[in-house]
């Protein structure tokens, strides 16, 4: 029970919680007190000294930001000390900030223009010269105009505090403080542009947006993250006149329980993307092997014809659909509905997965709990996890969960940097996965004197293993998270299994941290097999189909065996509904269709825990494309089915929302842990840059990827097999004929026999295969 | 009479030894004997820190907080990690009395360390002091060294259960670290820049913990209250100000030097000590304590006492004991750009008032010394001044804007002459010089 204490803020009583700040106090009974330095999730400094209160009795003004109420405080927001003290603090920020508002990218939005309005005077008696302080170079997405730095030091905190990376710093001192990185080395954070919003002036502003808009031309739509299961809710601002027609920015739209007021570098600069020159603008139909623009109108009835044609020539299975995992809940409840209707059940969207065999025990969306939850959690097992880069917001939560003392240990092929202290790390070799946790699953039934359900007993047992062991044993309140390296690891359900064992053990959480905006939707949305008969992703290309209908797919850079497959579609028809133009689309289909991006429909996602949120079109669609539900609509329409007359998307939430969420079965575990073929493994890492079509087109995002992610990783052992000595440069990767010169890091956080690929180089080869080394001068 | 005073009686008293920094010496005059006797259990914490209020010593840092109703604030009973600081920080323009403390009687302050640190129950105490005192730093080191060979510090002092860790370590020479939250603030590792109180350094100090920061000469004098008793103590100085202060004198005078006396001791009779104004000219100003308090004019302070309520009713105060005199040749708009120009390069950039204030100061007295200023300045170096006073974290604004405006209060003539003209009333100063 929190104490209450009465104080009067200008005369007005006011009970509030004992222990908060004046300026919160104000703030929850709506009495404005202006402010620079001071920011609801930042720590107090009380440096600008702007919200500077008379309090009766206190010969001087004091800080709202850092005076705590007390029984009978009277506050005086408007009293002539105040008002006195307000101008002079006005005066000063005022004497070096150049008021070139005209030319400011802030103008408008700016929190110094409106204090200075409301709350300064109207001449300064400074007649002096100005500082001008220098420019530094903070990478692609922020811009700096440091001259107009009012040392409020937000910037500064939010680096410590939020991010959990020191990038900016206050340099000198007195008049010659200065906001920079010392380092000039420009922002590396996933958070990074979220200084931008904090600035109250224009010293820190958005690069891609820099000149091209007035915050007060724009309008407003709310909307939501289409990159990430987090689901951050975001507001898109358009301009929408005779002359412009576009995605100006994104600004985070404050949710305390998802992404409070945070938004990450991907979803604040991913809008890019969807004005990128490469969009398809027309539907287009391949005949004799030359592409055709074409209306709607004559699209619809050949495609409808050349599915029923299929149908009778070849059976309705002989026909596949795969939809990339950020497609909307729309998207993916009438493709399989048009699919399931001409009789297909082999649907899918997990692309990069090769193992399935655990599908009917995994949970419907990824988290067990909800996302401000995460938190309250005492212990984080991240297991071939890297949220940060993925889920940016979620890692923040688990950094919350960090600060507040909870402890996490991380297993992973390869130590990623975390951006909160980890308690332990360990490195398992990439073709040791499933082993290392049964071994783990065999110690503790050992330790609690379980009978073995896993009946295999391992031959030795290392010293790491019996450690970690204990450690997640003895934790309490412990949430197990799976990355994106278990799902496409050749025995994910084994390893899947063996750990849902051990979580069932200890009774811990799991959550899995699936791709896409919208796995969870998939599920829901019934875009899986779900039947006997259905192909999972895998089957429908290890037996090739005749038909596929691809939905925001580019196989190239979102499917596992990126070669096997496209090599597959070149012979089969293809229907790709897709975003951008690419030779490899041009190459493999044989229809395409034009579809909108999120920003230019309205539809529906569904997070990772679970929470379905829907948002609306900010501007039109780009030339004549269409929303993707609309484009499967009209399919089904023309091909006289039932049950699609869809007025909004609305209608399709509706209906999804009545359909009973399957079951999930027992865990089972494995007979035997099954050995993989080579030695050395090498890891996919995909890049969060890169993880779907939007976001591979904006060019502000594409520039920020760091050298070192570029690199190819592996560490001393792997480098002295292949005699390469240098720490760092370039090599060959070959595989048969293949052999491309890449960029290698020596990393010591790499585990044994695993080598770490980004995916540019990555899609040029058979997953798993073989890859030998070889430096250049050899 | 100048025989009559008394000097070097509390912190200087060891000054009259050959090598008066040795343990040897410091033992010969009965140096350690109240550390020893506080292990032995003979005196207990709370008599201690009686005697210390009842002594009526004051910081003698600056501020002049009673020191034994702030060593008062930690309860040593209350578990966990509490810490002692001694602030050797001696920054203030003017003072220069702590150095020879640390140079040439560091023991003493070791014993009064270590005695201060026992009595609040910290077990780990720090020297900090600033970054041009390598000589003094390495007097303290050998000290301290020494000290510890003779295991008066350390773990299980001289084998009972007390143990007392001392540190010494330098700064990096800023002015603001003498700012008793921006030194805990150096201390963690951080750029020097006082934290907003509350909370007190007391309840949440260096490393979050309960932290006591002390002056250099207030800690020292604590070994010499508690071996003559609180009442010698406190009858050396006047009714109010207990004790004995070192002035620093410096400026216009014969013989600039530092001086422990007697509180209560005059204006007068400071002066002679120093051989009286340089070239047999008259007093034209003083400022008593360091160069950011206020500045008295020389006739009102011939008549003062060196005490803390003396100089209080000369509307100033003692400060750090920094004595600046000036005599009558001496421009005083020179003299407080000077002292601007000083703040101005020292401010840490935290508070807007004081990061743009101190040098919008110092640029509308450049203009006035270039003979570009305006009557009007005046009035606005006054505006400014009162702009910052009071609203800063720290004290930093009140000491930029005292010296501003007192020196306009006492000779506005001087400032509007100089504006007017375009050169100063003083003659032989160059101008913009």
């Amino acid at each position: 029970m929190v104490n209450k204490v009465n104080i009067f803020i200008d005369n007005k009583p006011i009970t509030c919680d004992a222990g908060i700040t004046v300026i919160k106090a104000a703030d929850d009974a709506g009495i404005y007190i202006p402010r620079f330095c001071y920011h609801e999730k930042l720590s107090v400094v009380a440096n600008c000294r702007m919200c500077l209160v008379e309090v009766v009795g206190v010969p001087k003004t004091l800080p709202a930001c850092a005076t705590y109420v007390t029984d009978g405080m009277r506050v005086l927001t408007r009293s002539s000390k105040t008002l006195e003290s307000q101008k002079a603090v006005m005066e000063f920020l005022l004497i070096n900030h150049p008021l070139d508002c005209p030319i400011c990218d802030q103008g408008g939005e700016c929190e110094l223009q409106d204090i200075s309005m409301g709350f300064g005077t109207d001449i300064s008696q400074y007649t002096k010269g100005k500082r001008v302080v220098d420019d530094e170079d903070l990478g692609p997405l922020v811009a700096t105009d440091m001259t107009r730095c009012i040392q409020c030091t937000r910037c500064v905190r939010f680096g410590t505090e939020i991010a959990g990376i020191e990038e900016l710093g206050t340099l000198n001192r007195g008049g010659l403080m200065e906001i920079g990185t010392y380092l000039k080395k420009g922002l590396k954070s996933e958070l990074s542009g979220n200084v931008i919003d904090l600035c109250p002036v224009g010293a820190l502003t958005s690069k891609p947006y820099r000149f091209n808009g007035r915050s007060w031309g724009f309008k407003q739509y709310a909307s939501v993250s289409f990159h990430d299961g987090v689901g951050s809710n975001l507001f898109l601002h358009s301009i929408h006149n005779g002359l412009q027609h576009n995605i100006m920015r994104v600004v985070p739209k404050s949710n305390e329980s998802i992404n409070e007021n945070w938004l990450s570098d991907r979803d604040r600069f991913s809008y890019e993307g969807v004005m990128d020159k490469q969009r398809l603008t027309h539907p287009m139909i391949k005949t004799n092997g030359e592409w055709k623009q074409t209306s709607w109108e004559s699209v619809l009835p050949y495609l409808a014809d050349c599915i029923t044609q299929t149908v009778q020539n070849y059976q309705a299975k002989n026909i596949a659909s795969i939809a990339h995992p950020s497609s909307t809940n729309e998207e993916f409840w009438l493709l399989q509905q048009l699919m399931r209707k001409i009789g297909c059940d082999n649907l899918d969207h997990r692309l990069r997965q090769e193992d399935f065999s655990d599908t009917d025990q995994m949970p419907h969306h990824g988290l067990p709990v909800k996302i401000n939850e995460i938190e309250h959690f005492s212990t984080f097992v991240l297991i071939g996890a890297n949220p940060r880069n993925h889920q940016p917001l979620l890692n923040h939560r688990i950094k919350k969960g960090i600060h507040h003392g909870a402890q996490c240990i991380q297993v992973n092929s390869s130590i990623n940097e975390p951006n909160f202290p980890i308690a332990q790390n360990i490195l398992v070799p990439y073709s040791q996965w499933a082993d290392f946790f049964s071994k783990v699953l065999y110690t503790l039934c050992e330790m609690k004197k379980i009978t073995h359900r896993l009946k295999i007993k391992p031959k030795e047992i290392s010293k790491e293993i019996t450690e970690f062991t204990k450690t997640i044993a003895k934790h309490k309140k412990t949430i197990f998270l799976l990355g994106p390296i278990i799902n496409e690891h050749p025995h994910a359900s084994i390893i899947r299994q063996i750990i849902r064992e051990i979580t069932l053990i200890l009774e811990c959480e799991i959550a899995y941290l699936t791709e896409g905006a919208n796995a969870s939707g998939a599920v829901l949305a019934g875009m899986l097999p779900n039947t006997p008969n259905g192909m999972n992703f895998k089957q429908m290309f290890d037996t090739p189909r005749k038909l596929y209908w691809l939905q925001n797919v580019e196989p190239l850079h979102d499917c596992a065996h990126p070669d096997k497959i496209i090599d597959i579609l070149t012979k089969a028809f293809v229907i790709s509904c897709n975003r951008y133009d690419s030779p490899e689309l041009r190459a493999y289909s044989d229809i395409i269709l034009p579809i909108c991006t999120p920003a230019e429909m309205g539809g529906s996602f569904t997070n990772l825990e679970g929470k379905i949120q829907r948002f609306n079109a900010a501007i039109k669609p780009i030339g004549e494309s269409k929303a993707g539900w609309k484009v499967i609509a009209a399919v089904a329409k023309t091909m006289v089915m039932d049950g699609f007359q869809y007025t909004n998307s609305q209608d399709i939430q509706n209906e999804i929302e009545t359909v009973e969420t399957p079951s999930i079965s027992e865990n089972t575990l494995p007979k035997k842990i099954p050995q993989l073929p080579h030695p050395i493994m090498w890891v996919h890492d995909v890049h969060e840059l890169k993880v779907d079509d939007i976001v591979r087109h904006a060019n502000a995002l594409q520039t920020s990827i760091s050298t070192e992610r570029q690199a190819v990783r592996f560490n001393k052992e792997i480098a002295e097999s292949f005699k390469i000595f240098d720490e760092s440069g370039l090599l060959y990767l070959t595989f048969g004929k293949k052999s491309i010169k890449v960029p290698y890091i020596i990393d010591e956080n790499t585990a044994n026999d695993t080598m770490i690929i980004p995916d540019t180089y990555a899609i040029h080869f058979p997953r798993h295969c073989p890859i030998k080394l070889r430096a250049v001068d050899a | 009479m100048t025989n009559a005073i008394k000097q070097n009686q509390v912190c200087y008293r060891t000054f009259h030894l050959d090598q008066p920094w040795s343990l040897e010496s410091y033992e010969k005059i009965g140096g350690y004997k109240i550390w020893k006797s506080v292990v032995a259990g003979e005196i207990k914490p709370d008599f201690i820190i009686q005697s210390i209020k009842d002594s009526m010593l004051m910081g003698r840092g600056g501020a002049g907080f009673p020191t034994g109703l702030k060593m008062g604030f930690v309860n040593r009973d209350k578990p966990g990690q509490k810490y002692l600081v001694c602030n050797s920080d001696e920054s203030e323009p003017g003072t220069s009395k702590d150095r020879f403390i640390l140079s040439k009687n560091p023991h003493q302050l070791i014993e009064g360390m270590a005695i201060a640190a026992y009595t609040m129950g910290a077990t780990v105490a720090y020297n900090y002091m600033r970054g041009e005192f390598m000589h003094e730093f390495n007097q303290c080191e050998k000290a301290l060294q020494e000290a510890k060979e003779a295991g008066l510090i350390g773990h299980h002092v001289l084998g009972s259960k007390i143990s007392i860790q001392i540190h010494n370590l330098i700064g990096a020479g800023a002015y603001i670290v003498g700012e008793e939250t921006a030194m805990l603030e150096s201390l963690e590792g951080k750029r020097a820049m006082p934290r907003y109180k509350p909370p007190f350094p007391a309840n949440y100090g260096l490393y979050g913990k309960p932290t006591t920061v002390n002056n250099t000469e207030s800690l020292a004098s604590i070994p010499v209250i508690l071996e003559k008793g609180a009442e010698w103590f406190k009858s050396l100085g006047t009714e109010k100000s207990g004790g004995t202060k070192i002035f620093s004198v410096s400026g216009h005078v014969a013989k600039p030097g530092v001086f422990e006396l007697p509180l209560g001791t005059s204006f007068k009779d400071l002066l002679k000590l120093c051989g009286g104004i340089r070239n047999n000219r008259g007093c034209k100003a003083v400022i008593p304590g360091g160069s950011s308090m206020k500045v008295v004019p020389g006739k009102t302070m011939l008549g003062a006492e060196m005490s803390y309520e003396g100089m209080k009713a000369v509307n100033s105060a003692i400060g750090s004991g920094g004595v600046i005199v000036m005599d009558d040749c001496t421009c005083m708009v020179h003299a407080l750009t000077c002292i601007v120009k000083f703040y101005r390069d020292e401010s840490c950039g935290q508070c807007t008032p004081c990061r743009e204030g101190t040098g919008w100061l110092h640029e509308m007295l450049l203009d006035i010394l270039s003979g570009k200023g305006k009557v009007e300045d005046v009035d606005r170096l006054v505006d400014v001044a009162n702009k910052i006073e009071g609203r800063t974290i720290c004290a930093f604004g009140e000491a930029v804007a005292w010296p501003v405006q007192s020196f306009i209060e006492h000779f506005r003539d001087e400032f509007v002459y100089f504006c007017r003209n375009g050169e100063s009333m003083i003659s032989g100063t160059k101008n913009g010089k």
